[in-house]
C-alpha cells in the first residue's frame, strides 16, 4: 500500500468522524469539535511519545500516565496555583515555558529512574515495572497533601497559560461561539504536534533513529555489533516520556484542573488503543488513531442513548469501554496494522 | 604482542549441575583460520557466547590482543574488534538489507541523538560514505540486488550471508561464526568458504563453528575439537583425522 493510499483513507475517515459530529449533535457542534480537537491533540502527543517506546525500540511500557502525571505536576507546581483541601494560594512562580523546560526534564528522569532496573531485563519485566511505578506515582500524589493537593488536587494555574494567548482567537472563539480558553489550548497543543512531526521525522531518518529499530528488532545482534542497546533503549525511554510530559501538562491546561485521578490506568489503555489504532511505528499514525478515537468518544452519548432511555454517566462509560473494544476488534481485522501502519513492519503480528 | 589473538585461561561455565565448558588452557594464533568442532552440545555455542560477553562466566581468564576481556560487556568486547554471528542468524527482520548494513557500520558518533538532531540524517556526507562502502560489500556478498528488501524476505542463506556482510564492514581483529554454513547448499557454502579466505587475507583471524567437517578439513589451518566443555584434541585437519579419541566422541568410523 502507498503512502497517498494511507494518507487517503485516514484523511477519509477523519472526514467523516468529524462530519458525523456535525451530523449527530443539533446544539453547539463547533463547540464539540473544539472539544475534541483539544483531547485529540493532546493524546496524541502522548502516543506519539508511546510510539517511540513501542513502536520504535520495542520497550512494552504500561505506565504511560505516570509520564503524563510527573510532567504535569510539576510544571502546574512551579507556577501560580491554588492546592489542596484549603485551596491554599501560592501566587510565586516561574516563567510558564521554565516551568514547562524543568516539567519535561521531570519525566525524562523519571523515566530514566524506572528504566535503570528495568530495562536491562526482559520485555515483560519493563511492562510489569511500569504498571507499578505509574500506580506507586499515583499513590504517592494522593498521599503528599501538602505538597500536591492530594486528592483535593490543583487549580487556579491556568491564567500564566492562558495571558500568551495570542489576541485574535478572542474574535475567533466569539464568532465559533466557543470556549476561548479550549480554543487555545486545543490551538497550542496542534502547534506542539506538528513541531513533533517534524522532529520525530527527522529522528526517525536518522542513524540514532535506525539504531532504535536494530534495538527493537534485536538486542543481541545490536550489542555483537559494539553498540550498546541499555542506553539507546533508556534515551528511547526518556525521549519518549517527556513528550508524554508535555501531553501531561497541556492535559491540565485543557481541565483546567489538576486531579490525580487524571493519570489512572485507563488513561495508559487509551494511549495505547489510540497507538494501535492509528499504526503502531508510524509517525502520523497517532494523530489520526487520537482523532479517531475522540470522535467516537464524543459520539457515545448519542450511541449509548439509543441502547439507554436515558443514559446515567455510568452507562456512558459502559458503552464507551464498548466502543472503544470494538473499533479496536475491527480494524484489527481489516487493518491490522492501524490506519497508517506498513504491513511489514506490523509490530502486532499474531504468528 | 604475543603471536596469539586470544588467549584462554581457566574458563569455566556449569548451567546448574552441567559443565558446559571447562578449558584449561587455549591460544588462537593470529591471522588462521581455525575450527572449533565437536559434537552437539558440547558447549561451543557456549564457549562463544563466554568469551564474547553473552554469558556470565564462572571462572577464568580471557586475554583478547593483549587486553584482559574477561568480564567485559558484550558490546565493548565487539567495539575492540571480536565481532561475532550467532548459530539461529540474528538479522534485523523488519528493516531493509540496507538499513541492516549501514546501522553496523555508523559510528557510535554518527549514532548519537544530539548528531542526529542537529546534523546527521541518513542523507548527510557521513552516511553517503557509509553507503559506498555498504555498496562494496554487498556486491562481495551478492546481495546488492536485494539491498532494498527488508531482511526478512530473504531465504535462510540469503540471511547467513547478510549476516557476514553486516560483520565484515566492522572490519574486525578477529571473527566469531557459529555454523555459517549450516543450512546452506553446496554451492553458496564455497562462496561463503571463499570470502572467509579473503578474509584471512585482509589479515582478519577467523574462529568457525562447523559440522561441514569436509568443509573444516579443507579451510583450516587449525582445528580444536571440543567435547563435554573440555578440549580433547588440537591439531592439523591430518592430524585430527587420525586421532581415535576425535574419531569415537564425534567424527565416526565412517569418515575415516
Ligand atoms: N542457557 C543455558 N541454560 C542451561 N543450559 C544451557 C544453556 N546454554 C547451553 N546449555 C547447555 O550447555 C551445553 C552446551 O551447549 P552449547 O549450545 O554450547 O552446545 P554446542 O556445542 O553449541 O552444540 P550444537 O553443536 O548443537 O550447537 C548443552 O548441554 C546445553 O544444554
Ligand atoms: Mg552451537
Amino acid at each position: 500500500m502507498t503512502d497517498l493510499k494511507r494518507n487517503l483513507i485516514g484523511l477519509s475517515l477523519i472526514v467523516f468522524s468529524i462530519g458525523s459530529i456535525y451530523l449527530l449533535n443539533d446544539e453547539g457542534p463547533t463547540r464539540i469539535f473544539i472539544n475534541l480537537m483539544a483531547f485529540a491533540g493532546i493524546y496524541a502527543i502522548s502516543a506519539i511519545g508511546l510510539n517511540i517506546h513501542f513502536g520504535w525500540t520495542g520497550l512494552i511500557n504500561f505506565g504511560h500516565a505516570a509520564f503524563m502525571g510527573v510532567g504535569a505536576y510539576t510544571t502546574i507546581l512551579l507556577i501560580p496555583h491554588a492546592a489542596g483541601r484549603e485551596g491554599s494560594i501560592n501566587e510565586e512562580g516561574l516563567p510558564l515555558f521554565l516551568a514547562i523546560l524543568i516539567g519535561l526534564v521531570a519525566s525524562a528522569i523519571f523515566g530514566l529512574i524506572i528504566g535503570l532496573p528495568a530495562i536491562r531485563l526482559r520485555g515483560d519485566y519493563l511492562a510489569i515495572v511500569t504498571i507499578a511505578s505509574s500506580e506507586i506515582f499515583r499513590l504517592v500524589v494522593r498521599d503528599q497533601e501538602d505538597l500536591t493537593g492530594g486528592v483535593y488536587g490543583v487549580i487556579s494555574f491556568s491564567d500564566v497559560f492562558q495571558d500568551i494567548r495570542p489576541k485574535f482567537l478572542e474574535d475567533l472563539s466569539l464568532r465559533l461561539d466557543v470556549s476561548v480558553g479550549q480554543l487555545w489550548v486545543a490551538t497550542f497543543s496542534w502547534i506542539m504536534v506538528i513541531l513533533l512531526v517534524f522532529l520525530l521525522k527527522r529522528l526517525q531518518n536518522s542513524p540514532w533513529g535506525r539504531a532504535l529499530r536494530a534495538v527493537r528488532e534485536d538486542e543481541d545482534a545490536v550489542r555483537a555489533l559494539g553498540k550498546n542497546a541499555v542506553w539507546l533503549k533508556l534515551q528511547s525511554f526518556m525521549l519518549g516520556a517527556s513528550i508524554a510530559g508535555l501531553s501531561g501538562i497541556l492535559l491540565a491546561f485543557n481541565y483546567g484542573t489538576l486531579q490525580v485521578e487524571m493519570f489512572v490506568p485507563l488513561l495508559t489503555f487509551y494511549i495505547w488503543a489510540i497507538m494501535i489504532l492509528g499504526g503502531v511505528g508510524s509517525i502520523s499514525g497517532p494523530i489520526f488513531g487520537s482523532i479517531l478515537f475522540w470522535a467516537f468518544i464524543s459520539e457515545t452519548d448519542q450511541l449509548a442513548s439509543l441502547i439507554f432511555e436515558n443514559a446515567d454517566g455510568q452507562q456512558i462509560a459502559g458503552v464507551r469501554f464498548m466502543l472503544v473494544g470494538v473499533l479496536i476488534i475491527a480494524l484489527m481485522i481489516l487493518r491490522p496494522s492501524g490506519i497508517m501502519g506498513k504491513k511489514e513492519e506490523l509490530l502486532l503480528d499474531v504468528k | 604482542m604475543s603471536n596469539n589473538i586470544l588467549e584462554i585461561k581457566n574458563l569455566r561455565k556449569s548451567f546448574g549441575g552441567l559443565k558446559a565448558v571447562d578449558i584449561t588452557s587455549l591460544n588462537f594464533e593470529r591471522n588462521k583460520i581455525i575450527s572449533l568442532i565437536g559434537p552437539n552440545g558440547a558447549g561451543k555455542t557456549t564457549f562463544f557466547d563466554l568469551i564474547t560477553g553473552f554469558t556470565k562466566q564462572d571462572s577464568g581468564t580471557t586475554t583478547f590482543d593483549g587486553k584482559n576481556i574477561s568480564n567485559l560487556e558484550s558490546f565493548k568486547i565487539s567495539r575492540l574488534g571480536m565481532v561475532r554471528t550467532f548459530q539461529l542468524t540474528k538479522v534485523f527482520d523488519r528493516m531493509t538489507v540496507n538499513e541492516n548494513i549501514l546501522f553496523s557500520a555508523s559510528s557510535l558518533k554518527n549514532d548519537r541523538f544530539i548528531n542526529s538532531l542537529f546534523k546527521s540524517s541518513i542523507k548527510s556526507k557521513i552516511e553517503q560514505e557509509l553507503n559506498e562502502r555498504k555498496n562494496e560489500v554487498l556486491n562481495m556478498v551478492n546481495l546488492y540486488h536485494m539491498k532494498d528488501s527488508y531482511a526478512r524476505e530473504l531465504s535462510g542463506g540469503q540471511k547467513k550471508l547478510l549476516e557476514l556482510a553486516r560483520v565484515i564492514i566492522q572490519k574486525p581483529k578477529i571473527l566469531l561464526l557459529d555454523e555459517p554454513l549450516a543450512g546452506v547448499n553446496p554451492k553458496l557454502s564455497e562462496d561463503i568458504l571463499s570470502l572467509i579466505n579473503t578474509f584471512v587475507k585482509e589479515g582478519i583471524s577467523i574462529l568457525m563453528v562447523e559440522h561441514n567437517i569436509s568443509a573444516v578439513m579443507k579451510v583450516s589451518d587449525h582445528i580444536v575439537v571440543l567435547a563435554e566443555g573440555s578440549v580433547i584434541a588440537e591439531g592439523s585437519s591430518d592430524e585430527i583425522r587420525a586421532n581415535e579419541k576425535v574419531v569415537s566422541a564425534y567424527l565416526g568410523k565412517s569418515n575415516e
